[in-house]
Order: structure tokens, then sequence, then C-alpha cells
């Protein structure tokens, strides 16, 4: 045992300088994930350093290894150590040992790093960030076991190392084999199994892990290492050649195969769904609920993606997460208290996703979401939302508005857009009927479910736009179709005398320019029919207005500033002279959604 | 006299290479034994052999009364051994390099290494890559010797170094097999140092012994006394020892 521990003490110190150079490159490493984090890059701290585990800790596992194993082969003093009264497997082990607690104890201290500093802008509850690392630490134990392997493999190890990777992607790629290697047990970002943790790819991790481990010990004590001390002899000139050869052969071979065999669609980082609804834990009754609500949503035709439900433990003004929606299922991370926002908003969830995003940019969207989801789960029976376009009718809506549907939607904010359009559909249902209607719904959504918005494709929407498709579908033309919608509207308000005496947010918002970066928005403001005092919970929303050049992609996020009546003034960090618009905003327990008031550009 | 080593029937191959073919090797207690062989002959394996690091084909390994087919660590213990080439991390200085190889020996004796590191002129606190190999040889010897081995064993020790230390060393060994009783096998290519310390000779010829006995069996022919070096030859040429 003394001897054991002198071994393990001998590694370190031998490798001390090396180790605390790779930490001082780690330590770099894991700075620049998290400016990825402050550059919003990526939005998660802990995901970041996760990433960093998943592409940085590997190189890190394979030159601990290297370094116990291969550089004593190369300088000879391994057979210094064969000489002394100690068991080759007493060898192999510390060395196994050594560079796994290097390289365990390095990424836990990532995590580690990253859970602390994460604790102060995300949540990161205990309980995950012992999942992280865990997924870590299985993930590092394959990566190290294997590299154990392989380096007793001596001078074939380049050979070994390709045949592995290689043919594990290509198996992978080819078989959708996630099992095949050991990648499965940790993803980018970690995100996205935070409520799905892949234990399912724990066994092909630790079996990879355990037969490289295995094939290492072999190697080393068999006959006293003579295998290994075969693979470590000098090659000749035919060796050489053979080395050489065998890593052509196995590129060339795993090219022409993954050639021969395109990939089928991958799922990133989802779990293996079928058709329907797959529910985990508490979301079982969610999940069953959504399973017949798409069941309803059947007769938009082939092609709704298959959905896994997680629950959701973060608060969030938000009812559900998309966690991913690639490949054809979409994993859904919801909020169980608010059951029906997110039925809702899972229907409209997989119809976006069947569009392939692309839906936010269309003008007939009306007819596919926001009220979409609603009119197919609470048909034309919803107080709420008949509540919601009695508002809208009461901010004033026009024939021009309706035509107008993302500049209408963005002035009434989602929910209160979500009951225009699902006035719209009932006005519809009412004049032709419920079968009639759905079959307009489907002949849009058909023509919207393209992955690719090719000319090709453009040119066919624009064929066949929603105005024709309503005519053919429903006999009606769209000014006799705006003129119901418009009867509609002003029948809800008819019908929810209520909403009359809400409060109209009114605002004043006017901008001063300060030096340097930060601008101080001043707010006047109000709220018609409103009583004394004035409603709580109110804030300002800004966003900048994107120059033309800028793609959608690069507009900053709407920030939320809270307002009370006595705080009127509102430091931003608004950059240099950018303009600006700005709105009111607050949630309205009777319409259980926001209002806004009208957008201003101070 | 009671045998410390024997070596029976032993055969090791590399590949094709066949090296050893039922080499035969006695060694006896107090003795000792200068192995004589050219390059190549398979000195170094033989050693391997013996030390456990090289597994034999077939044969057995006799140390200390104990046969087995390949030695173990446990038998280790028991042995001194000075490589050819010290391969010692560079980083370690003598004072590492003791604790360290210390741990694995029940039998360490550090008052004795820092008596042997002082006679052999062995800077206790310099690092092995920083030392001569005159002196990296002496302090092989010096770890070789700090646990009271039963057999020492010293594989072409003296290559490559000079006069000085040549003679530092071999007054070394002839002194602990006198004064200790130490078993001494030490390989080489230099009959001179046989005759030097040597009292009992092993000539390695073909994979097996040639010749193993007291060096006067190796000089003495029919037509009379040769010299040691005329006898290696004329073995090492295939010649007959006698």
């Amino acid at each position: 045992m003394r001897g054991v521990l002198a071994l393990v003490v001998k590694e370190l110190r031998h490798h001390l300088f090396a180790l605390l150079g790779a930490w001082a490159l780690v330590a770099t490493g894991l700075v620049t994930a998290f400016s990825m984090v402050a550059t919003r890059q990526t939005d998660s701290v802990l995901g970041a350093g996760a990433m960093f585990c998943l592409f940085g800790m590997p190189m890190f596992a394979m030159i601990a290894v290297r370094r116990v194993v291969v550089i004593e082969r190369q300088d000879g003093s391994h057979t210094f150590l064969a000489a002394l009264p100690v068991e080759p497997w007493q060898l192999a082990l510390a060395k196994w040992a050594t560079a796994l607690l290097a390289t365990w104890s390095t990424a836990l201290a990532v995590v580690l790093a990253s859970a602390l500093y994460a604790q102060h802008n995300e949540l990161a509850p205990p309980g995950w960030v012992a999942l992280v690392a865990l997924q870590v630490a299985v993930y590092l134990f394959a990566w190290h076991g294997v590299s154990f392997g392989v380096a007793h493999t001596g001078r074939w190890r380049t050979v070994v190392w390709l045949a592995i990777l290689m043919f594990g992607a290509a198996l992978q790629t080819r078989y959708e084999a996630q099992a095949a290697l050991w990648f499965g047990v940790l993803r980018d970002p970690v995100d996205q199994t935070r409520y799905d943790p892949p234990f399912d790819q724990f066994p092909a991790a630790l079996a990879w892990g355990l037969a490289g481990t295995a094939f290492g010990m072999f190697a080393a004590t068999w006959r006293g290492g003579a295998l290994a001390e075969a693979a470590w002899r000098p090659q000749n000139a035919r060796q050489q050649s053979l080395v050489y050869g065998l890593s052509a052969l196995l590129v060339t071979v795993v090219t022409v195969v993954d050639d021969a065999y395109p990939p089928v669609p991958r799922y990133d980082a989802l779990p293996q769904v079928g058709p329907g609804v797959r529910a985990a834990g508490s979301a079982k009754e969610l999940g069953a609920a959504i399973s017949r609500d798409l069941a309803a949503a059947a007769f938009l035709g082939d092609g709704l993606p298959s959905v896994v439900v997680l629950a959701r433990h973060r608060q969030d003004p938000f009812p559900l997460d998309v966690l991913s929606d690639d490949g054809g299922a979409v994993v859904l991370a919801v909020d169980l208290l608010r059951p029906l926002p997110v039925r809702r908003s899972v229907l409209d969830t997989v119809i976006h996703t069947r569009a392939g995003g692309w839906l936010l940019y269309e003008p007939d969207r009306a007819f596919l979401t926001d009220g979409t989801g609603a009119w197919i789960i609470d048909g034309c029976a919803s107080d709420l939302l008949r509540r919601r376009a009695a508002y809208a009718a009461r901010l004033g809506v026009t024939a021009a508005d309706l035509a107008d549907w993302r500049g209408l939607h963005e002035r009434l904010g989602g929910d209160v857009a979500e009951g225009v359009s699902w006035a719209g559909l009932c006005a519809l249902e009412a004049s032709v009927g419920r079968e009639r209607t759905r079959s307009f719904v489907a002949r849009v959504a058909a023509r919207r479910s393209r992955t690719v918005l090719s000319l090709v494709d453009l040119l066919a929407v624009r064929w066949d736009p929603a105005s024709k498709a309503l005519s053919e579908e429903t006999g009606l033309d769209v000014s006799a179709f705006t003129a119901r919608w418009l009867d509609a509207l002003a029948t809800a308000r008819s019908q929810a005398p209520e909403v009359e005496d809400l409060p109209l947010l009114t605002a004043v918002i006017t901008r001063r320019d300060e030096e340097g970066a930060a601008t101080t928005l001043d707010v006047d403001w109000g709220a018609a029919g409103a009583g004394d005092p004035l409603p709580t919970g109110v804030s300002v929303r800004w966003t900048e207005i994107p120059r033309l050049r800028d793609r959608p992609d690069d507009w900053p996020d709407q920030q939320r500033l809270e307002l009370t009546t006595e705080v009127t003034s509102v430091p931003t960090a608004v950059p240099g002279h950018h303009p600006i618009a700005a709105a009111l905003s607050r949630t309205e327990p009777t319409l259980d959604g926001e209002t806004r008031s009208p957008w201003v550009a101070p | 006299m009671s045998s410390v080593l024997h070596l029976s029937d032993i055969h090791v191959r590399y590949g094709r290479t066949r090296v050893l073919s039922g080499l035969e090797l006695n060694v006896e207690q107090g003795a000792v034994y200068g192995f004589l062989g050219r390059n190549g002959a398979g000195k170094t394996t033989t050693v391997r052999t013996i030390l456990g690091v090289q597994a034999p084909d077939a044969g057995t390994v006799t140390l200390n009364g104990r046969t087995v087919r390949r030695t173990t660590a446990a038998m280790r213990r028991d042995i001194g051994y000075v490589s050819q080439e010290q391969h010692f991390f560079d980083w370690m200085t003598a004072q590492h390099l003791g604790w360290f190889v210390g741990a694995f020996y029940p039998s360490w004796d550090a008052a004795r290494y820092k008596m042997l590191l002082e006679r052999l002129v062995v800077p206790p606190k310099r690092r092995a890559g920083q030392l001569s190999g005159g002196t990296r040889l002496k302090l092989a010897i010096a770890i070789a010797l700090a646990h009271r081995p039963k057999l020492l064993i010293l594989d072409e020790p003296t290559a490559g170094v000079d006069p000085v230390t040549r003679r530092d060393v071999l007054d070394l060994l002839q002194d602990e097999a006198r004064s200790e009783g130490r078993t001494v096998l030490f390989s080489t290519h230099y009959v001179a140092e046989v005759e030097a310390i040597g009292t009992v000779v092993g000539v390695l010829h073909e994979g097996k012994l040639a010749y193993e006995g007291p060096l006067d069996g190796l000089r003495d022919t029919p037509g009379g006394k040769r010299t040691l070096e005329d006898a290696f030859v004329a073995i090492a040429r295939g010649g007959v020892p006698a």
C-alpha cells in the first residue's frame, strides 16, 4: 500500500508543472466560456461550464493519460519502475487513478466554479448542479478509460483512435445509435437535458470507460506487460507503412460509408420519441390533455411533430420553454400550474415547428397561430378569450389593422391578439360551419408547412394566398369576412361589459440623452378608466429599433424595467443615440394576460 | 554452498528470433558471478528474466529456494538491480529517490543509503538529470544495496564510464562480497572485470551457457593455460570451451 501511495505521489509530483500549466489553460478557457455568457452567445453560466467540460476536458483527460503512460515509455523511465518490487497491476492502477483524479478534480472545480458564478444570474439549484457534475464525471470517465486503453496500444494508438472515433461516429450517424459512443451523456447546451437527464446514455459511457480501463490493465499486466511492451517496440518500415495504410483505409471506408448512407435527420439532444406525446413524471396529466388537443388538431394534416412534455420548475412569464424543436419533435418544459395557457401554447408551438419558424413573418398567421390553439381547444365558448377580444375592440381595431396582423399583434400584445384571432375564427365558424373553417385553416397550414422557403415555395405561397383559400374553402371573400370579424369583436365587447372598467395605459415618454452609454427615459403615464390609486405592476418595455441592414437575429431583446407611481424616470443603458421604441406594459388579471399602451418613439 | 539463483531450461524468443534456448544458470551463495557474452548474446534478456520483467516462453526461475515460472514482485525484494542505463526521473534528487524506492522495500536502510551516497560521493540534493553518467551509476548502486539484497544483479554496469569510476564500482562490489557475503551477478563483455573480481564465470553463447564454473577452468586447456580473453573469444567464435 505504501508503494502504491508513493507511486501516486510520484506521479503527481512528476507532472506537477504540467498540471499547473493545464490548470492555467483551463482557467483561461473557463473565463472565455464565461465571456460568451457576457456577450450573450450563450445564456447559461452553468451551461457554459458544462460546455467547457464537453469540449475542453476530453483533451485534458487524453493528455493526462498520455503523460502518465506514454511519456515514461518514451523516455525509458518505465524500466526503472519495472525493476522495483511492485506488481505491474499496481503500477497501472496508480497511473490510471492519478490521471482520473487529476481529470475529475479539475472538471469538478470547473462545474463548481460555474455553479457559484451562476447563483447570481440563473436558477441553478444544487440538484441540477449535482446532475451536471454526474454527467461530466461519467463523460470524462469514458474519455479517460478509452484513452487509458488506447495508450497501451503503443505505437498503434493513432490507428486505434481513428478506428474508435471514426467507426463509432459513423455507426452513430448511420444507425442513430447514440450508444455507439459515449457522447450522449453530456450535450451542448446542457439545458436540453435539464428536465430529462440522459440516464439511458450512462451505461454506454460507463461501458466504454470500463472497457478501455480493462484493456489497458490487461495490456499492462498480461505476462508482465508483454502486450504493451510489444506494442511499444520500435516499428520497422513495414509496420509504419501498415499504420499509415490502415489510417488512410479507415478514413476512406468511413467516408464512403457515410456518403453511401446519408444520415437520418438528427434529433439533437432529444430522447427517442415515437408519434404522439411523451410526458414524464408530474407532467403526465397535462401530457394526456395535450395528446387530446393534438388529436383534435389532426385536421391540420400530416407532419405535426411529436411532443415531449417535461415539468418546468422555473418561474417565467411564458407558460412554456421550447427546449428543442429540431428533427420533427419538440421538447417542451412547461409550467404545470398554468395548464390552459400551456395547452394553447403547445398547439401554437407545434404549428410553428411544422412551419419551420417562417410563420412569424407570414401575414396570414392569424389563422394558424395566436387564436388557433384556443379555437381548437376551447371552441367558441371561452369567456376569457371573449374578454380579450372585447378589450381589443375597446382599444379600437379597424379593417386596416386586421389586414396588418403583425402590426396589430405588436400593438395589442400576444394575449389580447389571441382573443382577436380567436374571434375571427369563431366568426368564420358561425358563418360557414366548423368543418369548412377547419378546411380553410388546414389549407393555409399546408401551404405554410415548409422548413425551407425556397423561391419556388415563395411563389407557391404567393399564388395561393389566404384570401384565395378563404374564397375557395368558405365561399367568403376577404372584405365580407373582415366585416364579420369586426362584428364579432363588437359583439364580444357587448357581451363582456366588465372590460369597460379595465385601465387603458397611456404614456408620454421622453428621452434624456446623457454622456456615455446611459440614457434616462422620463415617463409621464396614466391609466384611463382606472380608479384611484393607479394600477400596480406597470413596467416600461423598450427596444432598440434596428437599422435596416441588421438581421432579425441581431435585434436586442425587449427590455423590461419596473415602474412605480413614485418612480417615473427610468435609467436605461441604451447605447449611443440609437433610436428606441417604448411602451407601458401590465398584466391584467381579468384578461389573464398582458395589456399594453401604444408604442411611442421617444 | 547453497544456490541463490538457478535458471532452468529458459527459453525466450522475440518474434522469430530465438534469444535464449534452454539456458541453465546457477549462482551459489557468496559468489561473484561474471556473466560474459558478446553484444546481443542475450545477457540483458537473461537479467530481465531473472527480475521477472521478461516472462520466459519456457523454463523456471529458482530464487532463494522458491521456484516459479516468473519472478514475482515479492521475490524482487531480495534483489538489488543496476541496469545498463540509468533511467531515473530527472527531477528527483538522490534523497527523493531514496524516499521513493524505499517505499517498496521493507528492509530499506536509510542510514546505509546515506552512507553509500557518501562513500560513492553522490550529491544527495542534486537532481538526477544533472548528474554525470558515472554518478548516476553510483547512485543506482547505492539504491540497489541500501536494502541489503541477497542477490545483487548488475547489467553491464561499467559500460561507458571512466576508469576511475569503474575502479570505484569494482572495489565496492568486491567489498560487498567479502565483508557482507553478498552474492553478485554481473553481466559484462569486459573480460578484465571478470578477472578482477569474479569467482565464477558463465559464458553465454547462442542462447545457452557455453561454460559455467571457476575462472581457471576456462583458462586451462590440454595444451596449457591461456588468457581468459582468449578463451572467451574462442567460445564466441564458435569454439569449444575447453
